[in-house]
């Protein structure tokens, strides 16, 4: 079993979760590849608690402990639910609430723009080292 | 070369995102370790508990794949539990790698003490290398050698040995 994972980007063709995973430090880095590494050979099935949802339905994330914790926000889908996720916002959590605040709403506009305009609106995931 | 393997193989040039990797990694598999071997043997988080002298809610943050406090104290009690050995060593990072890149259901899962041993019986211990080796003969049927009927030419390196169509590879 491996999964397709994606990248959204916006209108100006920008990979937004590159970009955020690039301002990581390394050690945060590696917790974050080996969590999205299980995801994509694994899915869910392995690691249930993988992801966990938020207050939007549809939006998940996932949750790497650290100094700083990380909380990336991602859909599954949302083309074929079954086989593929995007990545749709880098986000961290201080003191129990997000930052962006509204990093769910923000991760649910953007997968409705996957949606409409999924050939120009996400890439093949590029993962940071 | 497997795709994974390679990227992680250059990745981990960075010690500090190599131990911060396995380190999750190694949490993520500990948690669905312990879940796997409860579920193969159709036991409940009660009954795990029961077993390792634990709390039910104890069984249920062990198998949450963030948890990272593990102690050998802790796994002890559960290789207990599951009748299974332990081992904590030290590997290098290949040996990790490979670990990551095979991770399935099927290899999370161990048998039992009882039911290892049963089967264990069937294997071949042969030296191997310096080592001993076992080998599983539970499939390998006896077979008859081959005399040859001819004389053999040493210079050549496939000749037929018998006067049936079989023919058979030389040195």
């Amino acid at each position: 079993m491996t999964l397709k994972l994606f990248d959204y980007c916006d209108a100006a063709g920008f990979n937004d979760f590159k970009e955020w995973t690039k301002g990581l430090q390394s050690v945060q880095r590696g917790k974050l590849n080996a969590k999205l590494d299980m995801l994509q050979k694994e899915g869910q099935n392995l690691f249930p608690e993988l992801l966990t949802g938020t207050d939007t339905p549809g939006i998940l994330k996932l949750r790497i402990k650290g100094n700083v914790q990380l909380r990336p926000m991602l859909c599954d889908g949302p083309i074929d639910v079954d086989s593929e996720f995007t990545l749709l916002l880098g986000a961290i959590e201080v003191g129990g609430k997000l930052k962006p605040t509204n990093a769910d709403k923000i991760a649910d506009a953007r997968k409705s723009e996957v949606k409409l305009d999924t050939a120009h609106r996400r890439v093949d995931h590029e993962r940071v080292s | 070369m497997n795709e994974l393997v390679k990227r992680l193989t250059e990745e981990f040039s960075d010690k500090d995102y190599a131990h911060a990797y396995m380190a999750e990694h190694g949490n993520m598999i500990l948690a669905a370790q312990v879940k796997a071997l409860r579920e193969q043997r159709g036991l409940t988080q009660a009954k795990l508990a029961d077993l390792a002298g634990m709390k039910q809610e104890r069984i249920s943050a062990l198998e949450n794949i963030d948890y990272d406090a593990w102690t050998v104290k802790t796994l002890r009690k559960l290789a207990n539990a599951f009748d299974t050995g332990l081992q904590v060593s030290f590997v290098p990072f290949s040996t990790a790698i490979m670990k990551v890149v095979n991770v399935s259901r099927g290899s999370l899962e161990v048998l039992s003490r009882n039911d290892d041993l049963k089967l264990f019986c069937q294997h071949k211990i042969v030296p191997s290398s310096g080592a001993w080796k076992a080998i599983d003969t539970s499939h390998i049927a006896p077979v008859e050698s081959i005399a040859p009927r001819k004389p053999i030419h040493p210079g050549r390196s496939w000749q037929r040995l018998t006067n049936t169509q079989d023919i058979r590879a030389i040195g």
